[in-house]
């Protein structure tokens, strides 16, 4: 059939359906350009689309914790899409809260705030430093630094923590929701009613949580998830496969089909760990530079503006190396442990260290600090853990025994020190 | 503009821009993705935005250029209208304003949930789950002409619908 031998309508829904030739795009442009019953039938057409989409994602939402989406699960029925739609139902139904401007009741309140943490709630209010003990409704919440974390508690008692570079969507009208768009997740969950589990939203994965303690750890290709207590289902977007994850184990769902979901028990605690940066950036902050010259592959602190709440504003040069998933859940920090650190600089400058920590049944544990000045430019740090403080300051909280580190972060505050860091290394205090 | 208000006036246009997006993307959940992050851009640029004007302008042509970088990403094979166009159905929905679109949004609503079951599957694969043509023709056993002559049923069928109940409303 020849383009011109197509309605209007005809030509769009071809077009619009990916089964438009290009001969029929520059018929249908012609006829856009010109006719303006035309447009007025592309406009129809956009919000019938947009009313099918928003009307079907309402009714999957609704059906989601069900037995029937549940079973739709189990039998991979489509599985991506049902998350996908629900995730978008509840960014609608955000949006339509946004807009109506009403009160609502708070759903949950920040119990713990650290660092820079932002909130666009309803209204599209947005609050740019959130403080302990707000009471929230639904909304988004951003942990925009390394040493950002919050906790939100729930009105039945379960808390959820991000921490470092995470954004989450987080809604409870009855089943809480939470869209983890990126970034690290601690929860621990209480029992959820019969039917309406927590469920989170990755980009690659869907969990169902009926009560339990677990990490989550979201990117753009993986979705890392590792529970301390309970079982928490997990659905690979990608093709729909589901593995229930129980205690002390661990799974991860990726873009790829080929690999098998499944749970893999977690290892046994270790003492011990050295980064290997020879290997690449992955896990770092920074920029990766490759061996050469001499010098081995290292990491080079790049600048970062930070506006602590009611203070003016300070530019750090940080670098961060977060500990590979296969020692996040294993590494314990003893009171005898050691952080040791390989790095140099331009100029002699107090180095600024964070440990960020979990603790060792799950949740987010704090941010401890350490500030040495090395004694050259070419320098190699061995501190005892318990050296470490919480909040940057002597008189802080030292580092319980038994904490399990995730993220070490090395910056300077003020102008560039030149900083670099070949190697951090976690020993046990009997190691050499 | 302050952040407030601004984020009212994107708000209350999210219709109008999205039905502004959705011939560019041609994917709802795509359509929906941009809005959000041109929102968090805009609430970045606030202090840049004069009014609401400005502010629509601005989010405009940003929603835009996000979505053809999507389809640079996404897909292949990328046929889109060109700007002209594209600006002429934007004063199309300008012309028709946001609740002249936000009613008629509430009536394709209804009109949805009374469509035959077949016919709300088809346009469910099609808008919801955002398949292709042909992905749609093979679920459901059609050549792909018939798939068409029965989208456009459903389109004038609902068309009629909301007709209905806009003049009895």
């Amino acid at each position: 059939m020849k383009p011109t031998e197509h309605d209007t309508l005809d030509l769009l829904l071809r077009h619009t359906g990916g089964d438009g030739t290009e001969a029929d795009a520059a018929e249908l442009s012609r006829r856009l350009k010109n006719d303006p019953t035309a447009r007025a039938e592309l406009c129809d057409l956009a919000l019938e689309a947009l009313a099918v989409a928003e009307q079907s994602a309402a009714a999957v939402a609704v059906g989601i914790g069900t037995p029937v989406a549940s079973a739709r699960l189990r039998a991979g029925w489509q599985t991506w899409l049902w998350p996908l739609a629900a995730a978008a139902a509840v960014v609608i139904a955000a949006v339509i809260w946004m807009q109506s401007g009403r009160d609502a009741a708070w759903v949950m309140r920040a119990a713990e705030v650290s660092g820079s943490v932002r909130w666009t709630g309803q209204g599209g209010s947005i609050v740019d430093s959130l403080t302990k003990d707000t009471a929230l409704g639904g909304g988004t919440v951003e942990t925009a630094s390394d040493d950002a974390a919050v906790t939100l508690a729930f009105r039945d008692g379960s808390l959820i923590t991000l921490m470092a570079h995470s954004a989450a969507t987080i809604s409870d009208d009855g089943q809480k929701q939470v869209h983890l768009r990126e970034g690290n997740l601690s929860a621990d969950v209480r029992p959820q009613q019969s039917g309406r589990p927590m469920i989170i939203h990755t980009a690659t994965a869907v969990l169902e949580v009926v009560g339990t303690r677990f990490d989550v750890e979201s990117g753009a290709a993986t979705t890392r998830l590792n529970v301390d207590e309970g079982t928490v289902r997990m659905t690979r977007l990608v093709d729909g496969s589901t593995v229930d994850v129980p205690a002390e184990h661990q799974v991860v769902a990726s873009l790829s089909r080929a690999e098998k979901l499944g749970a893999v028990q977690r290892l046994t605690p270790t003492l011990n760990w050295r980064s290997d940066l020879s290997q690449g950036a992955k896990g770092t902050d920074g920029e990766w530079l490759p061996a050469e010259a001499g010098l081995p592959a290292r990491l080079k602190a790049l600048p970062k503006l930070v506006t602590p709440a009611k203070r003016e504003p300070v530019t750090l040069h940080h670098v961060s190396v977060e500990v590979p998933w296969e020692f996040l859940q294993t590494l314990q920090l003893k009171s005898d442990s050691r952080l040791r650190l390989r790095g140099r600089m331009t100029t002699l400058t107090p180095v600024e260290i964070m440990l960020n920590t979990k603790r060792l049944r799950g949740g987010f544990a704090g941010n401890y600090f350490a500030r040495p000045t090395p004694a050259s430019l070419d320098w190699q740090l061995d501190l005892p853990i318990t050296e470490f403080r919480k909040w940057q300051s002597e008189a802080g909280e030292p580092l319980p025994d038994g904490l399990q580190l995730r993220r070490v972060v090395i910056y300077t505050i003020g102008s560039d020190a030149g900083l670099e860091i070949e190697q951090v290394e976690v020993v046990n205090g009997s190691t050499r | 503009m302050i952040q407030d208000a601004l984020l009212k006036t994107l708000l209350d246009a999210r219709l109008r821009l999205c039905a502004g997006l959705w011939p560019v993307l041609r994917d709802t959940h795509a359509v929906e993705d941009i809005f959000q992050v041109t929102l968090l851009r805009a609430v970045a640029e606030a202090g840049n935005l004069r009014d609401e004007d400005h502010a629509l302008a601005w989010a405009r042509v940003t929603a835009r250029r996000l979505a053809i970088d999507h389809l640079r990403k996404h897909q292949a094979r990328m046929v889109v209208l060109d700007e002209q166009t594209l600006d002429l159905l934007d004063a199309e929905l300008d012309q028709r304003g946001d609740d002249v679109i936000a009613e008629r949004m509430d009536a394709l609503k209804r009109c949805v949930e009374k469509l035959p079951e077949r016919s709300r599957r088809l346009v469910d694969l099609r808008y919801h789950e955002n398949r292709a043509g042909q992905a749609i023709a093979d679920e459901m056993r059609l050549s792909l002409d018939a798939l068409y002559q029965a989208m456009r049923r459903v389109h004038l069928a609902l068309r009629q619908c909301v007709e209905n109940q806009l003049r009895h409303s």
